[in-house]
């Protein structure tokens, strides 16, 4: 009888790397060579490429999603995607943001009662409590230190509420530090900062001046303070654009442009070389996007692309890009499931939707459409890692 | 190509005649025709006879991977129904087959339905199922289990 002890090591490892990230936990509980093949082939392989993989919020849920890329250009339509589940972990909270760097996440909750950091393949969570309060308009950003500490910057710039809070939390020493930041620059919202090399890029905005001089900023996890004004890829400032970040195996920086001149263009650029003062790139992408939108009578587009809760990611070896967040915007054959659409450079766009979503309860409320409609995270290229967010606390015994 | 047929001869002697198309799907025996070409029999020694038919309906099917995307749906479907026809057990024996034999399309499925089926059970479910020894001792196991606690599960620690 072949018993799965049959199985030559690299089969059953190749079986680990099939596994919802999420599910492992139950894997490395078996036994101790499970144990120690998921972390040999989970972890040894996510380095090389594997089946993309993320996290989404929706309707305040947070859903680990997989996508398989290769051969994408053949899907049917739908993203498929067996993996998908609902975290239950994540049932008893209202999550609303989730940012991601170095295999850990970081979940901001809609009742502002703390923050939880959560490492996923160990399955390790830690809460975090504000040191006065969190407000509803708090940016975070999660990252690291040259030493590998890891830290969540939090800001809130409220002029008109005159509020002016940047703090900085760090994980070993698991208390909260105010940071002397003045800044003559704002970030949005709902802008996500996205994490590469352990610094977090932000899309910044002068507080006064003209909105052509947007640029990008780096917040710098080792000396902890903001780097300075990067310029944005595009040479020439548009008259309109929106500006969405996302990142290569949080290696590399990318941008996604749409600019409204003459045609809706979409831009994608990446990064070549990247450093917390410098920034230098090369365009992945460029997609005219008028025969796709979504128009009204008069032949005028509806809506622009959502920077606030659309997101993307690519695939450089598939020539490829994923766009989400597209309702409303992309003419799309069905309506009410998370639509994205695949666009390639050699003219190649298909729009995809997110089919078979857990039963997630549609929200009733009539407020305002992002809350409504939570940022739709996918937070691609997410490589687990083993960093230890709940370091074991074993304290020496005195000696009496 | 030509319609020439191939034998194929399983560990316990059954006898599979395939149409090359269907025999080079099994890449061990692609290499085989490559190195030398006037062979029509070939003995398979690691892989027995309800196994290897098997994995000959799978090449089968999979001989021609047309790109139009009905043909692409149609395959899917096609290999959902398939494995639904095994138990844990078979699978374990096809994975072998398709890692000897060297079916990367076949090996691929197989991991993945087994790896859909162990997402969804719990340790001691995976032990029975797949036979596999637990031999964490009862203080590592509660360790390991303790990691693996959620936060939301646990009171709230009072501020030091």
């Amino acid at each position: 009888m072949t018993m799965i002890c049959d199985l030559p090591p690299e089969l059953v490892g190749e079986i680990f790397t099939k596994i919802p990230i999420t599910s492992l936990r139950t894997v490395r509980s078996t036994c101790k060579l499970w144990n120690a093949l998921t972390k040999e082939w989970v972890l040894g392989k996510a380095v090389a490429r594997q089946p993309c993989a993320g996290f989404m919020t929706r309707y305040s849920r947070v859903l680990s999603v997989r996508f398989d890329l290769q051969g994408i250009r053949k899907t049917d339509g739908e993203l498929v995607d067996p993996s998908r589940k609902q975290l239950d972990v994540f049932n008893q909270v209202e999550i609303i943001k989730v940012f991601h760097c170095h295999g850990l996440l970081l979940c901001i909750l809609k009742d502002k009662s703390r923050l939880v950091v959560w490492n996923p393949y160990l399955g390790q969570t830690r809460r975090i409590r504000p040191r006065t309060d969190f407000h509803r308009h708090d940016r975070y950003a999660l990252g690291y230190d040259i030493n590998h500490n890891h830290k969540i910057l939090r800001f809130l710039d409220d002029d008109h509420k005159n509020l002016l809070e940047y703090e900085i939390y760090d994980l070993s020493s698991k208390s909260w530090r105010v940071l002397k930041i003045t800044p003559d620059w704002y970030v949005n919202f709902n802008h996500r900062g996205v994490s590469v090399n352990g610094n977090t890029y932000f899309f910044g905005h002068e507080k006064e001046g003209p909105s052509w001089k947007d640029f990008l900023l780096c917040f710098d996890f080792t000396k902890e303070r903001f780097g300075p004004r990067l310029p944005l890829p595009s040479g020439e400032p548009y008259n309109e654009e929106t500006v969405t970040l996302s990142c290569v195996r949080e290696e590399q920086l990318a941008v996604l442009y749409e600019m409204d001149c003459h045609d809706v263009i979409l831009e994608i650029w990446v990064t070549t070389r990247i450093e917390s003062n410098a920034l230098s790139w090369s365009k992945f992408l460029k997609v005219d996007m008028t025969p796709h939108l979504v128009s009204d009578s008069n032949d005028r587009f509806t809506a622009r692309f959502n920077e606030e809760i659309g997101s993307f990611f690519i695939d450089e070896e598939e020539k490829v890009a994923v766009v989400f967040g597209v309702d409303g915007y992309v003419k799309t054959k069905t309506t009410g499931c998370p639509t994205a659409f695949i666009s390639g450079d050699d003219g190649y766009f298909k729009t995809v939707s997110l089919r078979g979503a857990p039963n997630v309860k549609e929200p009733s409320c009539k407020k305002s459409r992002t809350e409504c409609f939570p940022p739709l995270v996918c937070s691609s290229f997410y490589l687990p890692s083993l960093v230890q967010i709940n370091k074991p606390r074993k304290r020496k015994k005195r000696d009496n | 190509m030509s319609s020439n047929k191939i034998v194929l001869t399983s560990s316990d002697g059954e006898s599979f005649e395939v149409e090359e198309v269907v025999a080079r799907k099994l890449q061990i025996v692609g290499h085989m025709l490559e190195d030398d070409c006037v062979i029509n029999e070939i003995p398979l020694q690691n892989v027995t006879g309800d196994i290897l038919s098997m994995v000959i309906e799978y090449c089968k099917t999979h001989v021609d991977e047309e790109e139009s995307e009905e043909a692409q749906t149609k395959l899917k479907t096609w290999d959902e129904e398939f494995m639904k026809k095994f138990d844990i057990k078979t699978l374990l024996q096809i994975i072998l087959a398709a890692n000897y034999l060297n079916v990367k399309g076949l090996l691929d499925l197989v991991s993945q339905t087994i790896a859909d089926t162990i997402k969804d059970y719990t340790p001691e479910q995976i032990r029975e199922v797949f036979g596999v020894e637990n031999d964490y001792t009862e203080e590592e196991e509660a360790e390991v289990r303790k990691e693996n606690a959620w936060a939301f599960d646990e009171a709230d620690t009072p501020k030091p």
